[in-house]
């Protein structure tokens, strides 16, 4: 039996005014990529915003390695294991690259024993090595996509939920980021939660799938599977 | 001459620029213009005036108490006047700060009734003067300088090597990025308004001397530190520095060479100016309003 | 307002302005509501601009005091009688409000308050030196004469300052609650909005500035000769945080607010001065703690603490529930045959009469012809072309960050092409500001919900009407024959509007108050008001449930059939695009990728790549 990193269920939450999330339910096993699909304004963004605490959950439960974690506070989510890389990178843009790395292990008590995370991450991202010292701003889309992986990385989760990894970047870096996520998975033992547009590539790296339509889990299943499904083209493109 | 209103305007500049931190360091982490840092700031002062004269305490000790009594005073003002009306827009906080600038006022006179009449404040540094070629210059206004180019620099290690001082720049680049790190936003903005309080008390301290202390001695000084801030874009902080150094300058070459009279109108209408060409209406830095 | 309650109003606030001058006699208090009665007409000034525009002017105490200045000089220096400089006073004022306006048009919130508290330090300096030059301390103003009648004692000024007072604010009164009014809330609530409504965010700042400086002015005026001498330390900061202070005690955004908080700002000191101690000297520091006190508690004053008693406000915080029977689109109904909303049918451009769905040749509405938008280094609409034919349903859809969105706002008018063309009925778009493109009959819908949020759902359909109004500030303030009927039949117009989308039941209601789909419903009515003949909707069934995208689908649907709007629609909800549009354009990294009917774009190799990806890199084209 293989053991359950993250457990939703019923999860309803929303921003103000507009209910978001109706009724998601999904479980993530250790070890795997597990990949959330879905057109836009169906809530794969606000789900993973849920999970880490951004969103209060209006009702249902989240746990997490086994514990409640619902009404924890996003600090205490991060410092269990959680971190999250945001759409669009966010990365911090007047400091350093160094600094935003160091900025992900805010967390953690003590930021001079940070040698080896640091290793790990420029090991990943040899580019980030010589950049070490730019300011982030400055940095090319892929290179700010590294920085943000890179920076969830420091604070040594045990589980990475990434929204839209693939936005915005050339084909060309979308392939290497796809990489370094199956390398995180096989080398690191890190589980990934991933929230993708691009449907056919995450399928292609993912062990299992959710389409999530209209703030409601509409499909799940083996990622191999839901590959081939036709239902899965009319989620996205209307029938 | 010259170089004599130059060494003023650097003094001046100085103070300015300290104030204009003290308004950035605010507004980067809360986005809350604060009109009453002047009267924060000659509160403190104050403190320290009391704390010299009447309990007799040295300079150095008097200066470190009144430090922590200035942040403690910041932190509380946040806490209980400004984060309550946090939810509201923030041109009505900004009129808070402005009810706050007559609160602090009015509690400063409380204290001390005496601060209608304006008094000497003793100076950190000695009255004396150095000859430099043919200008006399003022020790004072020297020492002023240096005093607040120390002070940049100490804040400015603490942005850089400290973990808190790269997280408050973070949240200032970013807060929703910096809360997803796990950071306190709440504990930020306590931060900067204790930081704040205590550079406007530096600055009150240094700038007393060469005004009477009275109970709106800090009124054209803020104005003015205003106008630094601004140069600086209220974002970044060497812009700032840079911005109070030129007001100063500028304040003291035009009313040597120029005008006395029309100084500070000089200074009003060069904060409309630099308005203008760098107008920044948007209060965050470099997100484009998506419609 | 209930209209018993406004009978004993209106008996009672008479009767209380009646006996204020023989219960008080001429002591000290009369003279305290003197003052708070020549501040009225300031703290209704500083409110036009804080509460009614949104804007924080810090500058009003720099109109005040060249209206009490130039007054008093022209007095002196001059035969002009009284009452013609205090007209001239405001007059000069207004001038000072139209430059103190300037910074208005570059920026806002705390900066525009910042530079427009740096006029009243200029204005400070220059009377300094005006006294400097003439040796004084202040200036001597002779006393007010109105003709032959010398104006002096305390119960003439009175009744002085309560005519005019009066006059101003009932001719203020009705310019607000009409066009020009409106505006200023459009301006407050959404400036975006108010440009795609065709408000000149230009000319309506001016004005309002312009107008606050000229009553401003008024009451400098009457301030000078009432007090008999001015000096320039009285309009600095103090002034500048009474003019503040007393809309928003009062209550900001209303003509009572404003003139309650002038009342009870300059009623303080002789409130405080019965009180024990010496606090009469703090009124600025209690003005301030009130202010924090209300900014904290109650933002919207006294009138709010006032109507929040009668029950009129809801407690803060509390959605009061919408019934959803009432507003329920179960049961679309076309509108009927005859009414105005024949008016906004525009079918002016088929030869055959009626619906257009029976076989009109297509001509082009909107023709965008290789239009190309950058931001910095990023193409975010890479030349794209697109003939949007007329009484179509044109769809444009495409993964996130593909240029849509970029390009309705090209359409629209809120950014500017760096190549490329737009034209409207072979009206060249190209060059013309977002606010004159309302006039061509273009009206758009926002992604992100532009609502004039603190404004009623009607008002937010009668500021839409905004180009097809031509009454301007002067002829409604004295409500000519012709702005009554043209506000009536604007009215009207709304209502019928607001029948069509099933909104009566909630026409009075603050729209921010809605739930969000029926928000995204007022959008759509306000589009609809101002009978444009071209509608760009954006992203319209954001956050509905599929039951109230059925409805959407259907009011769509009528938008065409029944008005003949021709619609450009940006999409995500595939369920909606693909039963709604007649015609679909695809665009992908800014690039148009696919052009086509529905059922074509769902077989197109291209368009399937786009949405759902390739595994390979190698398949991919940009």
């Amino acid at each position: 039996m293989s053991t359950e990193m993250l457990r939703v269920v019923d999860l309803a939450a929303g921003y103000g005014n507009i209910r978001a999330l109706h009724a998601i339910s999904l479980d993530v096993n250790a070890g795997t990529i597990v990949t959330i699909l879905g057109a836009n304004g169906a809530g794969k963004t606000t789900t993973l915003k849920s999970i880490v605490g951004l969103v209060p959950v209006d009702q249902g439960t989240i746990e997490f390695q086994g514990n409640r974690i619902d009404k924890r506070s996003l600090a205490k989510r991060v410092k269990l294991g959680l971190a999250m890389v945001p759409e669009t990178r966010e990365v911090f843009p007047s400091l350093t690259v160094e600094e935003n790395l160091r900025m992900g292990a805010f967390t953690r008590p003590r930021w001079d024993s940070l040698t080896p995370d640091f290793d790990l991450v420029f090991q990943l991202f040899t580019t980030l090595k010589k950049r070490r010292r730019q300011i982030a701003g400055t940095l090319s889309g892929g290179e700010q996509q590294q920085v943000a992986i890179g920076r969830a990385l420091m604070s040594q989760p045990r589980l990475l939920l990434l929204d839209e990894p693939s936005l915005g970047l050339a084909p060309q870096l979308i392939e290497e980021v796809y990489e370094t996520i199956c390398r995180l998975r096989d080398e690191a033992n890190l589980t990934i939660l991933m929230v993708e547009q691009n449907a056919s590539m995450a399928l292609s790296i993912a062990d299992y799938a959710y389409v999530l339509e209209s703030g409601v889990s509409a499909m799940s299943g083996p990622a191999d599977e839901l590959a081939v499904h036709p239902r899965v083209k009319s989620l996205y493109l209307g029938n | 001459m010259f170089l004599q209103l130059v060494v003023s305007g650097l003094a001046g500049g100085a103070v300015y620029s300290i104030v204009g931190l003290a308004l950035v360091v605010i507004y980067k982490a809360t986005n809350v213009m604060n009109f009453a840092q002047g009267e924060m700031a000659m509160f403190s002062t104050f403190i320290t005036y009391v704390l010299i004269t009447d309990a007799g305490l040295p300079y150095g000790v008097a200066v470190v108490l009144t430090l922590a009594i200035s942040a403690v005073a910041g932190v509380t003002l946040e806490r209980f006047i400004v984060r309550p009306a946090a939810r509201e827009s923030l041109l009505t906080v900004a009129v808070l700060t402005m009810g706050m600038f007559y609160i602090i006022n009015f509690f400063t006179l409380r204290v001390f009734p005496f601060g209608v009449i304006p008094r000497r404040f003793p100076s950190l540094f000695p009255r004396s003067t150095v000859s430099v070629g043919n200008a006399v210059l003022s020790i004072q206004k020297l020492g002023t300088f240096c005093a607040g180019l120390v002070l940049v620099l100490l804040l400015g290690a603490f942005y850089r090597y400290t973990k808190f001082g790269i997280a408050m720049r973070a949240s200032a680049d970013n807060s929703e990025a910096a809360s997803l790190m796990g950071v306190n936003l709440n504990r930020v903005a306590s931060v900067s308004w204790a930081l704040a309080a205590m550079l406007g008390a530096i600055a009150g301290i240094l700038v007393a001397p060469f005004l009477f202390l009275d109970v709106l001695f800090m009124k054209f000084t803020l104005i003015k530190s205003l106008c630094a801030a601004v140069m600086g874009g209220f974002t970044s902080l060497p812009g700032v520095v840079l911005g109070g150094l030129l007001v100063g300058l500028a304040e003291n070459l035009f009313g040597g060479y120029v005008s006395t009279d029309f100084k500070n109108s000089f200074v009003f209408a060069l904060i409309l100016i630099v308005l203008f060409l760098r107008p920044q209406g948007i209060m965050r830095r470099t997100r484009v309003i998506k419609v | 307002m209930d209209t018993r309650f406004r009978l004993i109003w209106w008996t009672i606030v008479p009767l209380v302005v009646i006996a204020v001058p023989i219960v008080l006699r001429e002591n000290f208090l009369l003279h305290a509501v003197n003052i708070g009665g020549i501040f009225i007409l300031a703290s209704f000034g500083m409110d036009l601009l804080y509460g009614r525009a949104g804007m924080l002017s810090l500058g009003n105490a720099a109109m005040f005091a060249i209206g009490a200045y130039t007054s008093a000089a022209l007095v002196i220096y001059s035969p002009v009688p009284w009452p013609i400089a205090m007209l001239l006073a405001g007059a000069a004022a207004a001038v000072v409000g139209i430059i103190v306006a300037l910074p208005a048009l570059r920026m806002a919130g705390i900066y525009l308050g910042v530079a427009t508290y740096a006029f009243v330090l200029i204005v400070h300096q220059f009377a300094l030196q005006w006294d400097k030059a003439r040796a004084a301390n202040g200036l001597f103003v002779p006393k007010a004469t109105i003709g032959p009648l010398a104006v002096k004692s305390p119960t003439t000024w009175y009744w002085v300052w309560v005519v005019v007072v009066v006059t101003i604010l009932v001719l203020s009164r009705n310019f607000l609650r009409s066009r020009t009014g409106r505006s200023l809330a459009a301006i407050r609530d959404s400036e975006i909005a108010a440009r795609a409504m065709g408000i000149s965010l230009f000319t309506t700042k001016l004005l309002v500035f312009a107008t606050a400086g000229f009553v401003t002015g008024i009451a400098g005026s009457m301030y000078a000769h009432y007090l008999g001498f001015i000096y320039p330390d009285s309009f600095e900061l103090n002034m500048t945080l009474m003019l503040i202070a007393m809309p928003i005690i009062g209550g900001s955004g209303t003509i009572f607010g404003a003139t309650i908080g002038a009342l009870i700002v300059s009623l303080l000191p002789e409130v405080l001065r019965l009180l024990p101690g010496d606090l009469k000297d703090f009124k600025f520091a209690i003005y301030g703690m009130i202010i924090a006190l209300i900014l904290i508690f109650e933002p919207t004053g006294l009138v709010g603490i006032g109507r929040r008693f009668m029950g009129l406000l809801r407690p803060r915080g509390l959605l009061s529930t919408v019934d959803e029977q009432s507003t329920s689109l179960d049961n679309l109904q076309l509108p009927k045959a005859g009414g105005s909303l024949d008016k906004a049918r525009s079918f002016p451009r088929t030869e055959t009469e009626g619906s257009p769905s029976n076989g009109t040749e297509s001509l082009t509405a909107l023709k965008i012809t290789a239009v190309t938008q950058r931001f910095g280094g990023l193409v975010a609409v890479n030349q794209v072309s697109l003939d949007v034919p007329e009484y179509a349903i044109f769809g444009l859809i495409g993964p996130n960050g593909a240029g849509k969105s970029t390009l309705l706002n090209c359409v629209s008018g809120f950014y500017r092409p760096n190549s490329g063309s737009i034209s409207y009925r072979d009206i060249e778009l190209t060059t013309l500001p977002s606010h004159a493109r309302a006039r061509h009959g273009i009206g758009r819908t926002f992604q992100n919900l532009e609502l004039f949020s603190e404004a009623t759902v009607i008002d937010n359909l009668l500021i839409a009407q905004h180009t097809k109004l031509t009454s301007n500030i002067l002829t409604e303030a004295v409500l000519t024959q012709g702005v009554r009927k043209a506000e009536a039949s604007a009215r009207d117009y709304s209502m019928e509007i607001l029948e069509l989308l099933v909104l009566t039941g909630v026409k009075d209601r603050v729209a921010s108050e809605l739930p969000f789909a029926l928000q995204k419903r007022v959008e759509l009515g306000r589009a609809l008001a101002a009978r444009p003949s071209f509608l760009l909707l954006d992203e319209p069934a954001t956050g509905l449930t599929p039951t109230e995208i059925d409805h959407l689908a259907e009011l769509i649907r009528m938008l065409r059939d029944y008005f003949g709007i021709t619609i450009l629609l940006v999409e995500h909800n595939m369920r909606l695009v693909m039963r709604l549009c007649d015609h679909l354009a695809v665009l992908n990294f800014g690039l148009k990728i696919a052009e086509g009917t529905p059922s074509e774009i769902q077989e197109n190799e291209k368009v399937l790549e786009a949405y759902l990806g390739t595994k390979s890199s190698q398949t991919r084209n940009r």
